[in-house]
């Protein structure tokens, strides 16, 4: 099925803006954390609060009513929440530039905020309440038995993987030593200690097949993106990053339901990640960097593979060599990711790949960086790809 | 006996048939009344077919490992005492897209194995509640 019309180049990303990462310093309401992001993207945009028309967010960090009100919007035009868990803000991107493409509001908003260290921390079992059916199916079948925290549920993928293709951990920690080196040239990051395999593997062992150093960070923190046509981009403050591609991905069973997955390994990010090639019509060797969401090590192994970097299974040997760090053939997570800079459910992916197509990424710079990945993964298993150009 | 204070199932929500079943040492599980597929987690509507009947069958809880979670850092503080402990993801003998998560007992970790043949075997936790989980067979 062809579309009627390609939304390949028709928009382009004008303003980022994000708070401090911290991890319970000082205590702000999501709401105040995403008008700082916000107010911050908007006028790297050169514009005013009151030239954004349409918001796009996910369940977290507020509402769209937060933003009328404070930014004082007197007619907001468009407005969409995505539910994708960590793929809702790529998701929403895909809302913002079919509504921008189909003429219905010109300058949209996507933010995003929470408060992962000082409110909900996921580590200790204080997930996000969802209000799906099968977070209530969960709470019947499986939190008795603890399968409930998000490692010990993707340590059921994680073995199996390991046992179906014989991936080591170790090959898991040179995920957890590129974020972090990564991390260390930015200032904005939380983490910035340098870290070896070694220390991967002598960290605390949260279940038989991850490490703490396995698992993103607990962090508070917002982010924001202004995103408007490529025609309007092109009179702006920044250089316009534009969308080229963009696609979702959602495996038969719902991401919460894991263990009945027929293909225990599809996590949508094969889907997605297709998609949103076709429609920017590039493909992987084109790329110059990938941002991919790292709630947990493997889930960037896992994604390699699944978006086609190498066949399912050689994740493992993939990210071994230093392929993966910048100097790299495929630098990826070149902010230090969710692992090392902060966690806000890849806001800052977002922001990074403009950062690295602006040439704003400081320390961390990809030279030449024309082309670049940004993914998003929810809960355990469904995913958003988008492909970003200068 | 000791209060448990681990999380308990609502014994009286639409699964009430399931919990009824494991109370008295039946593995039940969903089956639709039109196709006769077997499905898991139970809910209203046949993937296969469409049709909203269904039944809850008893199987004979026969399974094979099909991947598994050794815990070391508890969830919450009330798995504490149990840790270590595993999870496992069972494929159902009989129905191999049916895969149920429970606990798995009598086996140290060391002896894990994909793929190792699994036998119910219900825990009695409450006077009300048993939870099904499963042991090598």
């Amino acid at each position: 099925m062809s579309p009627m019309c390609s939304l390949r180049d028709t928009c382009a990303i004008v303003g980022v803006g994000q708070t401090r990462f911290t991890r319970g310093e000082t205590y702000r309401t999501p709401v105040d954390l995403s008008l700082e992001a916000s107010a911050k993207a908007i006028a790297d945009a050169g514009l005013k609060p009151h030239d954004i028309d349409g918001v796009v967010c996910s369940p977290l960090g507020g509402k769209t009513d937060d933003i009328i009100t404070n930014f004082g919007l007197s007619d907001l035009k468009y407005h969409a929440i995505s539910s994708m868990g960590g793929a809702s803000n790529v998701a929403a991107m895909q809302s913002a530039i079919m509504a921008i493409s189909a003429g219905l509001c010109s300058n949209v908003l996507l933010f995003f905020s929470w408060n992962g260290y000082s409110d909900m921390r996921v580590g200790g079992g204080k997930l996000p309440v969802s209000d799906s059916t099968f977070y209530h199916y969960r709470l019947q079948f499986e939190k008795p038995y603890g399968y409930w925290s998000p490692a010990i549920v993707m340590s059921a993928w994680v073995n199996r993987h390991m046992h179906l293709y014989g991936t080591k951990s170790r090959q898991l920690g040179e995920i957890a030593v590129a974020c972090r080196k990564h991390a260390c040239l930015n200032d904005d990051a939380v983490m910035r200690v340098p870290i070896t395999i070694e220390d991967h593997q002598n960290s605390r062992a949260i279940t038989n097949c991850l490490r703490l150093l396995d698992c993103s960070l607990e962090t508070d923190g917002g982010g924001a993106v202004v995103i408007t046509s490529a025609e309007r981009a092109k009179s702006l403050k920044q250089r316009p990053v534009y969308i080229m591609g963009i696609g979702e991905g959602h495996p038969p069973l719902v991401a919460e339901q894991v263990p009945g997955r027929p293909d225990f390994l599809n996590m949508g990010a094969a889907s997605a990640g297709k998609r949103a090639f076709e429609m920017a019509g590039v493909t992987l060797k084109d790329l110059d960097f990938a941002e991919l969401y790292d709630g947990f090590s493997f889930v960037v192994l896992f994604q390699l593979e699944e978006l086609g970097f190498c066949p399912r299974g050689d994740g493992g040997p993939y990210v071994e060599g230093g392929r993966i760090q910048l100097g790299g053939e495929m630098p990826v997570n070149t902010h230090g990711g969710l692992l090392s800079q902060a966690h806000v459910w890849g806001i800052n992916h977002i922001v990074e790949g403009v950062k690295q197509l602006r040439g704003q990424a400081g320390k961390a710079q990809v030279k030449d960086a024309e082309i670049g990945l940004v993914t998003g993964f929810g809960a355990v298993g469904d995913c958003a790809a988008m492909i970003l150009r200068r | 006996m000791a209060e448990y204070e681990k999380p308990l199932p609502d014994c009286n929500s639409d699964f009430k048939e399931y919990w009824e079943g494991a109370r008295n040492h039946k593995l039940l599980v969903q089956q639709c009344s039109s196709c006769g597929t077997y499905r898991w987690y139970p809910r209203p509507v046949c993937g296969e077919c469409g049709s909203f009947d269904h039944t809850w069958s008893e199987v004979k809880g026969n399974g094979k490992l099909f991947s598994y979670s050794t815990v070391y850092r508890p969830p919450m503080p009330e798995f504490k005492a149990d840790v270590p402990f595993t999870v496992a993801i069972v494929e159902l003998e009989g129905a191999s897209n049916v895969r149920l998560v429970g606990r798995l007992l009598g086996c140290p970790p060391e002896a894990i194995r994909i793929g190792m043949p699994l036998k119910v075997s219900f825990e009695d936790v409450t006077p009300e509640v048993s939870l099904p989980s499963w042991k090598p067979a």
